[in-house]
């Protein structure tokens, strides 16, 4: 009995030790000197964008002047050093446009991101470690909801509550909490079935001291990663509701928008659509980089996901 | 994509009459029709009439033709050979297949008895009703003749249940019913005065097509007759129709030498949706299209690379619409704030740049709108001619009068719900103007379902510049009147004047009477800015090299497109 | 491991318990399904008022709430739509005043086609790429993979669709811009474009998921113990690593049956294809709901149908699953 249970205490222990030598070796050298600095930076960028775009903008996004319509970036033929990036058909300063859309487009990722994972991990959580019934038709749900077209849920969506951010959100959540609960709940199974969560049980834990203490910080890991993954996603499902006119509607500027509307204009005004385009292609990339990274370093057995 | 579709849902429909009445008239009419079909000889006597008529229609009398014509545009529709059942943007290639029974020219410039199944119509007093006389030795395709029970059964089918719903409720609306007098006369009585019958029933507007009551199930009118002959159709035109599918395309095909309109000059005529510019213009380029629907930023692009632009005048009309004025919590209510917002907006340079000043007219009074019938008539162009001169400074002046200020602006919303691709740059564009004399601008775009939800709503418009297509109906007041009318909780129903002038006008017995009626209103409505003015922008077209000018800047009908006269010889 | 132990009787049960409970769920989604779409579609508004000239009288709304089906109970109408699902009648629509089942049929078809298409262009591209990368793991090949997934997920597949037509149809004039052709061996060549744009997400989907699933396969004991004993390292790789990084395979597919059945609504807008995506939108835009439902509907049961056929087909391949969990969810887990 003393065994087990000095067993259970090391085990235990031995999953924070492990933590903190992961935070640790996170921070050696040799991790540093591989860091992702061009995918932080990107990141960084975006985020200070979403943050301040309204301070850090040149001009107002939504300043309209129609004699100074579609001209193209400042360093080409009939560039205004104003406008740096050009402008589009309203007139309006693109660049200004693009950092202030970093927000909505930002909102929309993080609100999706919150909602989708947390009930995720929460349905996850709950079916792999009650098993059993429910489990089954929670999961079946999940695999019925991740493999029905999203297109068509996010459609039927705007026509109900109308075309904008919550739709956005919304149908990104229906696939978000698919994937989270999937995900969750094969790592809290993996997790039930190692020896310190037995030993745990054993030991007369509680349920829930089991979740949180044991199974919670051996999940976090896989949920930032797949946050990370994920967020990409939603900037890109965005800009393609936006192109079936069911994203988030004018004047509000966001990436996915002006790319859908610019579309129009590839061989005209290519800035229109080619650099909010490059914005959400390096910071979906960077995103993606970054997830990969932070799975290889943080939990090697994870790089298979 | 999901609000560049264009309805053409207007204010000017009219809403249902006594339906009793109408399902009488319709019964007495098809009982007259059963009688008098029992009689060979009319067939005989037109047959004897018109003896050179299996060589008259042939196309072998016709010279060579080009084979193939291919059109593209955002048609969302079900690309119907049912003659019934086509929609007023449909009308274009329609009218190629199907006889109208009020004819109007190839160019559409005018309507035109020339080109129709009515050879000629007599008013009655007070524009109650119509004598038609039929033109005699017309046949449809399959070579029967033409008879006043096929013009009669009809404008039954147009009016039935099944039949497309603004062509529908515009005859029930009116209160139509028809039957025959003799073999070549027909008359049509109305419920109300309707002077402008004509014109709405042509091409220029929304046509009733004459179909073959024998081959519509004998004279049946139900679901499944409609089903059948949308399935096996029977064309009265140059061309038929040989494929289709809804939503997608539909393809025609050179089918006789026509009495009215001559002969096909394609062998075929494929008419597609595509909603997306982007693959109708690379399309164009491929040579997969001929003629595309346009989009104005991309003019100087298309001529750069040899298309040609043909342009179709008052195609589409955005109109600045000011709803529910007489409410009390409006800040539309008081005339100085309508003022402001006319005074605000730079009609001219909108026009200039949204539009790129190419085919597109600004207008001063948004209701009654310009229509072919009344621009005919120089008083209405003296009243509703000019917009409002853009002047920032009368703006802010008349907003202050009203008691506004900086702390206190008035707010209003610009809603539009997906009529026409520009309205969202129309109204970005117009919310920085309004907001620099000192109104308070939001930009709320709406779907058809908000739209409906708060048209019912009494106050759903209140503090709103709503934009509008006025489409369809335009050339009758009585749709104006059916929306504006003291009844309709909709326009100024606390200005008797304007009340006053829309009852004159809905009362007109003639097209004169009419169209100075429609110019009084329109003087009140400018002077008090009740609308504060509309945009009548052409729909715009790219053409391929090798399509000739076929005049399309001359048509005045309000299909977004017209093929007649390219695609038609006489 | 307990599972070793039971009877060859005792695995007829066990199956035959697992087949029915499988189907059992299947039925229970179908139905939570079902409400939804019931749901959604009448939340969107009422088609008898949007679809009437805006003052339409009352008798004139009621007269259309009748003809649409929408004039009684819910319980009825809900009945009636399950009853259309049993019958594969949908009613007609409002907006093209056509029977559902008319105008479906073919659209569906265009869809699968076009699916179809890309699904073979992913075997051929996605397989050869995911192999490679798993065994040259951090190698070129693995990069490359790697970067080229990742744009597949970077970018809107409306602009990558655009910009293909721009480069391949309009200026080297090699394909057509959009449209489906007339039929024959000559209309293969409007299969590209179209095809290319919609297997990109899943090309890169299906790249990690098989490169990560090989990964797995290759460390495992079997595989070493097949190396020691001296097989080539070929035949590791296709016979048994292979072979068991397939499984996830199955998976995916069952998740791209959706998509398939559907179309991919982006791809057929910007290629003009004549699939069901593209009337969806059209019938999504005027609330023409026998359409919607129908679409949806039939979409719903397509995917919940493959979902259990990979399911029972798990069950026949790799016995060794724990029953009580689906496999889909072990593996797909790992996506």
């Amino acid at each position: 009995m003393s065994v087990i249970e000095r067993q259970g205490a090391t085990v235990e222990r031995s999953t924070a030790v492990a933590l903190h030598a992961k935070l640790w070796s996170f921070l050696n050298w040799e991790n540093l000197r591989r860091l992702p600095i061009f995918q932080l930076i990107v990141i960084g960028l975006f985020v200070i964008m979403a943050l301040f775009g309204e301070w850090l903008a040149p001009i107002d996004p939504n300043e309209t002047s129609l004699r100074a319509r579609l001209l193209p970036p400042a360093w080409m033929e009939g560039g205004n050093p104003r406008y740096f990036l050009g402008t589009d058909r309203l007139g309006r300063d693109v660049l200004s446009r693009i950092i202030v859309g970093a927000q909505p487009s930002f909102n929309v990722a993080l609100a999706a991101l919150v909602f989708g994972s947390i009930l995720g991990s929460l349905v996850g959580m709950i079916a792999g470690f009650l098993g059993g019934r429910i489990d089954s038709i929670v999961m079946r749900l999940a695999d019925g909801t991740m493999a029905f077209p999203l297109i068509l849920a996010a459609l039927l969506l705007a026509a109900v509550i109308g075309p904008g951010g919550p739709t956005v959100v919304i149908a990104a959540c229906i696939v978000l909490w698919a994937r989270f609960a999937r995900l969750i709940r094969s790592e809290v199974l993996s997790v039930k079935e190692r020896d310190f969560v037995k030993l745990a049980r054993i030991a007369g834990a509680s349920n829930w001291r089991i979740m949180t203490a044991h199974i919670l910080p051996n999940v976090l890991n896989s949920v930032v990663v797949l946050l990370t993954l994920q967020l990409g996603f939603v900037i890109i499902l965005e800009a393609t509701l936006s192109f079936l006119g069911a994203g988030i509607p004018p004047p509000t500027p966001t990436w996915g928008q002006m790319v859908a509307s610019g579309r129009d204009y590839l061989e005209t005004a290519w800035w229109l659509s080619v650099f909010p385009g490059l914005a959400i292609a390096l910071v979906v990339l960077s995103f993606n980089l970054l997830g990969d990274w932070l799975r290889d370093h943080t939990d090697p057995r994870l790089r298979q996901i | 994509m999901l609000t560049h579709q264009r309805q053409d849902r207007l204010p000017g429909e009219i809403g249902s009459p006594q339906r009793s009445r109408l399902v009488f008239a319709c019964i007495a009419g098809l009982l007259l029709v059963v009688v008098t079909h029992g009689r060979p000889t009319s067939e005989l006597v037109l047959a004897a009439q018109s003896p050179a008529k299996t060589t008259d229609t042939s196309l072998a009398g016709c010279p060579a033709r080009k084979p193939a014509l291919r059109v593209a545009g955002h048609f969302n529709e079900e690309f119907t050979p049912h003659p019934a059942e086509n929609r007023f943007a449909s009308t274009q290639y329609t009218r190629l297949h199907q006889m109208p029974l009020f004819g109007a020219d190839p160019q559409e410039e005018n309507v035109n008895a020339a080109f129709g199944v009515a050879e000629s119509w007599e008013f009655l007093p007070g524009a109650k009703g119509l004598n038609v006389t039929i033109r005699e030795g017309l046949t449809f395709n399959n070579g029967d003749p033409i008879t006043a029970e096929d013009v009669v059964f009809s404008i039954n089918l147009s009016a039935s249940d099944f039949a497309e719903d603004q062509v529908k409720a515009t005859l029930k609306g009116i209160g139509v019913t028809a039957k025959v007098i003799d073999k070549r006369k027909v008359r049509i009585d109305f419920a109300k005065g309707a002077p402008t019958f004509v014109h709405e029933m042509s091409p220029l507007v929304f046509p009733i097509y004459v179909t073959s009551r024998k081959y519509h199930s004998d004279g049946v009118i139900s679901q499944e007759a409609f089903d059948h002959f949308r399935k096996n159709p029977l064309a009265a035109g140059p061309y038929r129709v040989v494929d289709r599918q809804a939503q997608r395309f539909i393809t025609l095909e050179a089918a006789r030498k026509d009495p009215l309109l001559g002969c096909p000059v394609y062998s075929r005529i494929e008419i597609r949706n595509i909603g997306e510019f982007g693959t109708r213009f690379a399309q164009l380029r491929t040579g997969q299209l001929d003629i595309i629907e346009g989009s104005r930023d991309l003019l100087d692009r298309a001529t750069s690379i040899g298309a040609k632009a043909a342009t179709k005048p008052a195609a589409h009309m955005i109109g600045l619409y000011l709803f529910q004025t007489w409410h009390k919590h409006n800040v539309f209510h008081d005339e100085r704030v309508r003022k402001a917002a006319a005074y605000a907006i730079d009609h001219k340079l909108i026009a200039k740049t949204i539009w790129r000043g190419a085919g597109v007219t600004p207008w001063g009074c948004t209701w009654p709108p310009s229509t072919e019938v009344s621009t005919s008539n120089p008083k209405y162009v003296e009243a509703c001619g000019t917009p409002y001169p853009y002047d920032p400074d009368k703006a802010r002046e008349l907003l202050a009068a009203a008691g506004y200020s900086a702390s206190r602006a008035p707010n209003i919303k610009l809603v539009y719900w997906g009529n026409y691709p520009e309205e969202a740059d129309f109204a970005q564009a117009m919310q920085p103007m309004l907001e620099k004399v000192g109104f308070k601008v939001t930009i709320d775009p709406i779907d058809r379902a908000e739209y409906s939800r708060r048209r019912k709503s009494g106050e759903g418009y209140v503090d709103s510049i709503l934009f509008f297509g006025p489409g369809g109906r335009i050339t009758s007041l009585a749709g104006s009147y059916s929306v504006y009318g003291p009844t309709e909780h909709w326009g100024p129903k606390h200005d008797q004047d304007v009340v006053d002038a829309l009852a004159a006008a809905s009362r007109a017995g003639s097209l004169e009477e009419y169209t100075d009626a429609t110019a009084r209103l329109g003087k009140l409505v400018h002077e008090r800015a009740y609308g504060p003015g509309f945009f009548a922008s052409s729909s715009l077209w790219f053409v391929g090299k090798n399509v000739p000018d076929w005049g399309l800047d001359k048509s005045r009908g309000r299909a977004p497109l017209n093929l007649t006269a390219l695609v038609t010889k006489r | 491991m307990a599972r070793r132990t039971v009877s060859r009787l005792g695995w007829r049960y066990v199956t035959i318990r697992y087949v029915v409970a499988r189907i059992f769920q299947a039925l229970v989604t179908l139905i939570l399904f079902m409400v939804f779409i019931f749901v959604a579609t009448r939340a969107a508004g009422d088609p008898a008022v949007l679809n009437l000239p805006a003052d339409a009288s009352q008798a004139d709304i009621a007269a259309a709430r009748k003809r649409i089906g929408t004039d009684r109970s819910y319980v009825v109408q809900f009945g009636i739509f399950v009853r259309d699902m049993a019958t594969f009648e949908f009613g007609r629509s409002i907006v093209y005043r056509e029977p559902v089942t008319d105008l479906i049929g073919s659209r569906f078809i265009a869809s699968l086609k076009l699916q179809f298409a890309s699904l073979i262009l992913i075997l051929l591209t996605a397989f050869p790429l995911g192999v490679l990368a798993a065994t040259k793991r951090g190698r070129l090949p693995d990069r490359i993979a790697q970067v080229l997934a990742a744009f597949g997920q970077a970018a809107p597949g409306f602009w990558i669709g655009l910009v293909l037509m721009a480069i391949f149809a309009v200026h080297f004039r090699l394909l057509p811009a959009g449209g489906m052709g007339t039929g024959g061996l000559d209309s293969l060549q409007y299969y590209i474009l179209p095809a290319i744009t919609t297997s990109l997400l899943l090309f890169a989907g299906l790249t990690r998921l098989l490169r990560s699933s090989m990964l797995e396969s290759l460390d495992a004991e079997f595989v070493k113990l097949a190396r020691a004993k001296g097989v080539p390292e070929w035949k590791v790789v296709w016979l048994h690593v292979f072979r068991n990084g397939l499984l996830p395979v199955m998976t995916f597919m069952a998740i791209w049956v959706g998509t398939a059945v559907s179309g991919s609504v982006v791809t057929e807008v910007v290629f003009d294809w004549p699939g069901i995506g593209n009337l969806f939108l059209s019938a999504i835009i005027a609330r023409d709901f026998p359409l919607i439902q129908a679409v949806v509907g039939i979409v719903a049961v397509v995917v919940l149908t493959a979902n259990l056929i990979v399911d029972l087909l798990y069950g026949v391949v790799d016995p060794r699953i724990r029953l009580a969990v689906g496999p889909m969810q072990r593996v797909a887990a790992r996506r």
